[in-house]
């Protein structure tokens, strides 16, 4: 995928398999991923700057800090910033939420390949979109 | 007490007929004792049940015939009295075929015995021959007990009016009360299965958390896995049929999973009614636009009946929609080889009425009683809360739904809203 290509992406979750399962799907198509398995630690690799990120995708429920404080957090600090919400189970309140805060997309898990790859590229036309009106 | 005979012994005893709920005190039997070669045969003949009978039967004989008894009864009474002679009083008798004709046949047919009555008394008394003081006494004696069997005509009927009337409104409470009564059954097994699948919901969504983050690395690296034969087997996309049967009997494995939770997480994601003006007919016929092509590819044809004259119902209209995308996904799947499916809308009083009717395989009478429970199913692979939901919605908005069903030959479901108040 051409969109995901030399693309930096940094992944939240606290379930290692999952964090495994995405990390390799992604780097097949080219992006560069970095793991995160937990807010701690995502909210470190982002504010240290070492690397530069171009899209999170993250968990909701989490241990200490959730997604959504993440998600808050990532908005206020890096607004153009986007972040996909990749959840187990979120309602409808929940998803009407994490979008008020600025989530770019909400996906639920479990979802195939070519879903999560549509939902990226989505995200990134419409940044793209964004980028060129403004 | 006994008394005997040669062969018959007769007798009084006292006792109480076992059909009244509560005894009314001590009522005469007649007993018959039958000596038959050494065998003996007992007879219990209870008077107040006899009588009783007896009663009911005289008091639901036909008018004609209470008119004919009661004319044929005053002359007897008539006959009696000219027969005893003047000294012998008789005169309340007369009340006896009066007050019965009253009671049985009405108030007009009384009060026409009673005339009666009173002409059979002034007859007999003609034909005694007895010389009064003045020749208009007799009259006035006839006017005198024609006016006291008037009175007595007209103080049972207007006991028997207020009888009635009191049975009426008796009755008219009665049922009016049972009808309550049901309602608050209704509302109560309502509220007690919302609250289970609310426990389901919460249940649900704690469960669907711990099993869907790792159907989703599954998923995901079944994708991959599928990638990873096909490099091995050369990267020209001829996978080895083995490998791709596999990895496809997995992928569906894991659909199925979904589908188990996605019902559960129905009750979870469940947001409070959002209720607003709905259109029923153009709503469900924009919707089921959707579903003609599917439905057609499963054989199953879709008739429509929408009533025009349907005026809107509050109700949150995508809710409303899931019922019935899940009253017609069952339907769908009771006719495996295709079929018809009827969707219609009517208005029944206050009401509007939503059907949704199938001919495929039907229920049988149990399964009709238990379809709205929780986890109950008729098929193989169901979890048993697709009408839990609907019925769970249905009552959310104020609603109910029944279900009728013939084994082999189909099923209805009928949804009752209430249409919106005038403002």
């Amino acid at each position: 995928m051409k969109e995901l290509r030399d693309k930096s992406v940094l992944i939240v979750d606290d379930h290692t398999g999952m964090l495994r399962a995405l990390d390799k799907v992604l780097s097949r198509e080219g992006a560069v991923v970095t793991c995160a398995d937990g807010a701690a630690d995502a909210v470190e690799i982002l504010t240290g700057r070492k690397k530069r990120i171009d899209l999170v995708i993250t968990d909701l429920r989490m241990p200490f800090v959730t997604g959504i404080t993440v998600l808050y957090a990532i908005h206020e600090i890096f607004p153009a910033l986007p972040v996909i919400v990749l959840t187990a189970f979120g309602s409808a309140d929940v998803k009407a939420e994490c979008l008020r805060q600025g989530a770019a997309a909400f996906l639920e898990k479990p979802l195939d390949t070519p879903q999560l790859l549509t939902a990226i590229a989505g995200v990134f036309m419409s940044q793209q979109s964004s980028k060129g009106k403004a | 007490m006994f008394v005997s005979s040669n062969s018959v012994r007769l007798g009084v005893s006292v006792g109480c007929p076992h059909y009244f709920h509560r005894p009314l005190g001590v009522l005469p039997n007649i007993e018959f004792e039958l000596h038959l070669e050494n065998r003996v045969q007992t007879y219990t003949v209870q008077v107040f049940f006899l009588m009783n009978r007896l009663m009911q039967r005289l008091l639901s004989l036909p008018k004609p015939a209470v008119v004919v008894l009661a004319l044929a009864l005053l002359m007897l009474i008539g006959s009696v009295e000219y027969t005893t002679g003047r000294d012998f009083a008789l005169s309340a008798v007369y009340l006896v075929p009066i007050c019965w004709a009253c009671w049985a046949a009405g108030r007009g047919i009384g009060i026409m015995v009673a005339i009666a009555g009173a002409v059979t008394w002034f007859m007999a008394d003609l034909k005694s021959g007895f010389v009064y003081p003045h020749p208009w006494i007799p009259y006035w004696n006839a006017l005198m007990l024609f006016a006291l069997f008037l009175t007595v005509v007209s103080l049972l009927s207007a006991f028997q009016t207020a009888r009635y009337r009191l049975e009426e409104t008796v009755e008219l409470r009665t049922a009016a009360l049972q009808e309550e009564i049901k309602e608050r059954k209704r509302l109560e097994a309502a509220k007690v299965q919302a609250e289970r699948l609310a426990v389901v919901g919460t249940m649900a969504a704690q469960v669907a958390h711990e099993v869907r983050n790792p159907l989703g690395s599954i998923t995901l690296n079944l994708d991959l896995t599928f990638k990873e034969i096909d490099l091995l087997a050369g990267g020209n996309g001829h996978l080895p049929d083995e490998g791709r049967t596999l990895v496809t009997d997995m992928r569906a494995e894991v659909r199925r999973i979904q589908r188990v939770i996605e019902d559960y997480l129905q009750f979870a994601r469940l947001p409070k009614v959002q209720r607003q003006p709905v259109d029923l007919n153009g709503f469900l016929d924009r919707k089921l636009g959707f579903l003609r092509s599917e439905l057609e590819q499963s054989n199953v044809k879709l008739r429509t009946h929408f009533d025009p004259a349907l005026p809107s119902i509050n109700a949150d209209a995508e809710q409303l929609w899931q019922t019935v995308l899940n009253l017609v996904r069952n339907s769908r799947e009771a006719m495996p080889d295709g079929g018809e499916l009827i969707i219609g809308t009517w208005r029944e009083g206050a009401r509007a009425l939503l059907r949704v009717s199938d001919n495929g395989k039907g229920m049988t009478g149990e399964q009709v009683k238990r379809v709205f429970e929780p986890f109950f199913t008729t098929k193989k692979e169901g979890t048993g809360l697709g009408l839990a939901l609907v019925q769970q919605i249905v009552t959310e908005h104020d609603g109910h739904i029944e279900c009728e069903s013939t084994n082999g030959k189909g099923s209805t479901f009928t949804i009752f809203l209430p249409l919106m108040e005038k403002t």
